[in-house]
């Protein structure tokens, strides 16, 4: 009988029970849980344990992109949780391996709220734990994924470059051809962040060319994503093509948001071939789709491509236009309380427009500005085209 | 190394027939001494515990896993 054979039956038997009560326990005590009590709810022995802890990883996961405060505070309880558990409960590296995760999750809370350098710090940490133990290599790599996606945040983008190469081996190594195919495309979009857009789209086609088994969802994500690097190399029969391929997917996978995202980049496609008419005609009922979901950030962006167009447009009639929308965007986005550097930014070229001094490089320059607070909250909005 | 089992839910011949498979890699391939080497594939199986393997991806993800952490052994 193997050394370690008895240790390892009688874990692997209590991570299944664990799992199996985390099912029927943890959702229910954390809903009933009011949010400023949920940190008390560390000393509560049914969490405690290596099964709910992962329980409250994939809620945390789940929670983290609609309700991100809350998927925050869900990844300070479990790295309270964790750092109570001691040997003997489990056997050392699942200690670490356990703290590691929490850690993890909590660094990826802080990155989704713009919260960078503690971002950092916690994914450091569990780094750190996960370092002391060579059999966590693959736990390590993605925790060093989510560093780097940290890291570009941060605009260091060449450590960011490095680690996404190194985690693609190490998931490479480990045939998890799922966070391979992330990996890859994860470099392919800082590429694209870069505007290095040539090897952004080299990138996609790679990783579609590679016979790996991608999900559909992805495989639409990378159409959209090369029709997008098309569009701006000027590419535009490849461009409209990839685009709608991506959109039959997106509509059979019901994901209503990048169908409407898929075709507000077809409007910007028409408006580059310089069909402005085509452009505004289609961008019109994206925009209202937009609204119709509540995405009024979406709807924003998209009228602000309206803006653009009609200014490129240039006659009066379609100025007065491109104010009137204008102003409406900057309505909706007071109504709806969002960022307030973007309502200057928009205040701005509203009065611009107002003023007859707005160009559409003008009204693009907006549009890149309120896109990039989703990264860099605190930017400022910089004047650079700005006439007058 | 047969495809049909993974080491999950205390199943004791994957475990047995892993932690053999494993720590014969550790120290023929990584010249590992061969206590070492038990430690590294009952550490390596403990931690796969996490990634629920299946039958079908459990004998690569070791064998990654063995590899990853011979490398890093020191």
């Amino acid at each position: 009988m193997s050394p370690g054979l008895t240790e390892f039956s009688v874990i692997a038997r209590q991570i299944q029970q664990e799992r199996e009560v985390a099912a029927t326990t943890v959702d229910p005590l954390l809903s009933s849980t009011s949010r400023e009590q949920l940190s008390r709810l560390s000393e509560h022995s049914d969490l405690r344990t290596f099964g709910a802890l992962e329980r409250i990883g994939n809620l945390v996961a789940a929670r983290l992109h609609d309700e991100p405060t809350y998927g925050l505070m869900l990844a300070e309880l479990a790295v309270a949780i964790a750092e109570r558990i001691t040997e003997p409960a489990y056997p050392a590296v699942l200690i670490h391996q356990i703290r590691g995760y929490a850690w993890k999750d909590f660094g990826n809370a802080l990155r989704v709220l713009a919260r960078y350098d503690e971002s950092l710090e916690a994914l450091r940490r569990a780094e750190r734990y996960l370092e002391d133990h060579v059999a966590l290599t693959h736990d390590l790599a993605q925790v060093r994924f989510g560093l780097a996606t940290t890291l570009q945040e941060m605009q260091r983008y060449e450590e960011s470059l490095a680690l996404y190469a190194e985690c693609r081996e190490v998931f490479r190594r480990h045939s998890d051809g799922r966070r391979v195919v992330l990996s890859s495309f994860a470099e392919g979009v800082l590429f694209q962040r870069l505007r290095n857009y040539r090897q952004a789209r080299e990138t996609y086609l790679l990783l579609l060319a590679s016979h790996r088994e991608i999900d559909k969802e992805t495989v639409a994500a990378l159409h959209h994503a090369i029709g997008s690097c098309c569009v701006e190399l000027g590419d535009y029969p490849e461009a409209d093509a990839n685009l709608l391929r991506a959109i039959p997917i997106y509509r059979e996978l019901g994901m209503a948001v990048q169908i409407q995202q898929a075709e507000m980049m077809r409007g910007r496609l028409f408006l580059r071939q310089g069909d402005c008419e085509l452009a505004v005609s289609h961008l019109r009922p994206v925009r209202r789709q937009f609204l119709r979901l509540s995405l009024i950030e979406e709807a924003g962006l998209c009228g602000l491509e309206i803006v653009e167009t009609l200014l490129t447009m240039g006659s009066a009639g379609r100025v007065m236009m491109a104010e009137s929308l204008a102003r409406r965007i900057v309505e909706e986005f007071t109504s709806a309380s969002l960022a307030t550097r973007a309502i200057t930014a928009l205040g701005y070229l509203s009065e611009a427009i107002a003023a007859r001094k707005a160009t559409a490089a003008l009204a693009k320059e907006v549009r890149e500005f309120v896109l990039s607070l989703r990264t860099a909250p605190e930017r400022e909005f910089s004047r650079l085209t700005a006439t007058g | 190394m047969p495809d049909s089992i993974a080491p999950e839910a205390g199943d004791e011949a994957a475990y047995e027939h892993y932690f053999a498979t494993l720590s014969a890699i550790a120290a023929l391939q990584f010249q590992i001494p061969a206590a070492d080497a038990e430690v590294l594939a009952n550490e390596v199986l403990l931690a796969s515990l996490r990634h629920r393997l299946n039958e079908s991806n459990a004998e690569r993800w070791l064998v990654g896993a063995i590899t990853s952490a011979a490398r890093g052994y020191r």
